[in-house]
């Protein structure tokens, strides 16, 4: 029965074997698959955030609201890198002020996503500190173990049409083994 | 060439070019294209010959309808139906059956099987995932709702649309000749699946509930890629089908119809015709070129007039002629391939027009030969096709699982076509 297994499959790819890996693909940007049924336990989420990530689209809130009483974590990241190199051209005095104004931004933009995310049910800790925005939220979502990771596609860098994701994204994404929400 | 000689090798070079076929360890088109080729550079068919061999009819039908199928595919109207069909179906296992039977049926008597059962079979198999019930008898009533769907008009498969540009037979003939016989074969065939295969039709209330709500979540305007080529695609189908039913009135070929609403619509959509035309599947249509030069080797040293003559020696009437044709074409078309089958074939019914009335023998070939691909899982593309899909996706249906049922919905729809062929024509 095999020598017929193998002349059906023969033929199928002679008949539509390329036809049906393009229909399979469109079928499966829409339709779930088995797994997916699932949907995962999130009880952790990270969040990373910076001047680049913009505003964040209501359908997040309103996405993240089904993972009500989980803890969000929204961390600000001041680039190390850049105050460093502040810090060689423009003085030690300049750095200062500009780690001072990254800060109080950083209170700001943290206070009003978490009041918006405390509206729907979820436990919001804020953190600021100054460090590598790609490495470190890397290091984060595999120390503390969160269940998901929500981010901007601009975070860390602004986007372009050529390049529709930050290269500290695309960093992060290829790096973490955990699920990732890109907004 | 003698004739004897040339007759002995025409006949050989067909015969290698159907074991070819059937083992396709060569693409049925390289295989068909080598035997035109050898009997072209034998001058077996004079170069003369070749456009009288070659059925324009049946080539540009098939290029139109592929255009139409092809553009139409692009915009994602049949991913709509899919989602929309297995919404109608409500999670209910009995109801998925017969909706994507009927469905399925529809789809390939107007566009070709293999397109229907290549967009369709992946919603049905998700759905069945989804009903977590065995995907074995959905998968079969497919096969045979599109072949036998297939059977119904002029243009639902190969061999309908050779047969009728052969014989010169309209869309409204088929549809009245084949269109009943299809109906009541697939009551018959879904009745007979649902016979051996009642077990797999339950569902308990919770998971249909839990079903409904994940089907129901799924979006059909998600699938449209192409609003616009979605109207104009759904215009342009519905309009050719419309041509189809009027052509004979007009006095226009159904290839001309086919092309019309092809051309129409590439002008219509605006679409790189570069991107549509390269979709044809042009392998399919230099396989046809490639049967007819090697059917008219067969015509031109007079191998179909001696096997007519050899025939007709043994068959009387119409009704026996009736009776073999059919139970011929379908036993073979279930080993064969039913194309290559068909073009054999036709000569032989013209060369038989001068002893009978030849009328009934069209409608037992296109019986025979779109039936008998039911029989086994390489009868039909159709099958090869859905038995492939469902392999990747790891349901096993083995040839013999196949042959079982295959053989059974064969003879017992075969039997049916027969039956309404013989009232109607010979008479009880």
């Amino acid at each position: 029965m095999d020598i017929f297994s193998k002349l059906i499959q023969r033929k199928f790819r002679n008949i539509a074997g390329e036809r049906y890996e393009e229909i399979a693909r469109r079928y499966r940007e829409f339709l779930l698959l088995p797994e997916e049924f699932v949907l995962p336990e999130i009880r952790s989420i990270l969040m990373p955030v910076d001047r680049f990530s913009g505003e964040i689209p209501s359908e997040l809130y309103e996405t993240l609201s089904a993972y009500s009483g989980a803890s969000v974590t929204v961390v600000y990241i001041s680039e190390k890198r850049t105050l460093s190199l502040i810090e060689q051209t423009l003085g030690k005095e300049e750095a200062e002020k500009l780690r001072r104004a990254k800060m109080e931004f950083a209170e700001r933009l943290s206070h009003e996503i978490a009041s918006r995310l405390e509206k729907h049910d979820l436990r919001v800790e804020t953190r600021h500190f100054i460090g590598s925005k790609s490495d470190d939220v890397i290091e984060l979502a595999e120390r503390e173990k969160f269940d998901l990771l929500v981010v901007s596609r601009s975070y860390g860098s602004e986007v372009t049409r050529t390049c529709p994701m930050s290269p500290v994204v695309l960093k992060i994404v290829q790096h973490v083994k955990i699920p990732v929400v890109v907004y | 060439m003698e004739g004897n000689v040339a007759m002995t090798v025409a006949l050989a070079v067909f015969l290698i070019t159907y074991a070819m076929i059937i083992s396709e360890r060569v693409h049925r088109t390289v295989a068909a294209l080598f035997g035109a080729a050898i009997v072209l550079f034998l001058r077996i068919v004079p170069w003369d010959a070749v456009p009288e061999h070659l059925d324009l009819d049946t080539i540009f039908l098939l290029i139109g309808m592929m255009i139409i199928v092809n553009t139409a595919r692009e915009s994602g109207l049949f991913e709509y139906i899919a989602i929309k069909t297995a919404k109608f179906a409500k999670g209910s296992p009995m109801k998925v059956l017969i909706l994507f039977s009927v469905v399925t049926a529809l789809i390939s008597s107007v566009l070709d099987n293999v397109t229907t059962v290549l967009l369709l079979t992946p919603m049905l198999l998700y759905i069945t995932k989804l009903m977590d019930v065995n995907p074995v008898p959905f998968l079969l009533a497919e096969v045979f709702s599109s072949n036998i769907g297939g059977t119904a008009t002029l243009i639902g498969d190969p061999p309908n649309i050779m047969i009728g540009s052969a014989a010169g037979l309209s869309f409204n003939e088929f549809l009245f000749n084949m269109g009943p016989i299809a109906v009541v074969d697939l009551l018959v065939s879904l009745g007979l699946i649902y016979l051996l295969y009642r077990n797999a039709m339950n569902v308990s209330e919770a998971k249909r509930n839990r079903i409904l709500s994940t089907i129901e979540g799924l979006s059909e305007e998600e699938a449209v890629r192409d609003y616009g080529l979605f109207k104009k695609s759904v215009t342009v189908i519905i309009g050719v089908i419309l041509l189809f039913f009027v052509h004979d009135r007009l006095g226009i070929e159904p290839a001309v119809v086919a092309l019309v609403g092809a051309s129409t619509l590439l002008l219509w959509s605006k679409m790189e015709p570069d991107e549509i035309l390269e979709k044809v599947e042009w392998t399919a249509i230099f396989f046809f070129i490639g049967l007819f030069i090697l059917v008219g080797a067969l015509v031109e040293t007079g191998v179909i007039e001696r096997t007519a003559r050899w025939i007709l020696g043994y068959i009387g009437n119409t009704g026996e002629a009736l009776l073999v044709i059919t139970w011929f074409s379908a036993i073979a078309s279930a080993v064969v391939d039913n194309i290559p089958l068909t073009a054999a074939m036709i000569p032989l019914i013209k060369a038989m027009s001068a002893s009978m009335d030849v009328y009934p023998l069209w409608w037992a070939l296109s019986l025979g030969a779109c039936l008998g691909g039911n029989g086994t899982a390489i009868g039909a593309s159709a099958n090869v096709v859905v038995l492939g899909i469902a392999a990747r996706e790891g349901v096993r249906i083995t040839f013999m699982d196949f042959l079982k049922v295959g053989m059974t919905i064969m003879f017992v729809t075969v039997m049916v076509g027969v039956g309404m062929l013989w009232v109607r024509y010979i008479g009880v």
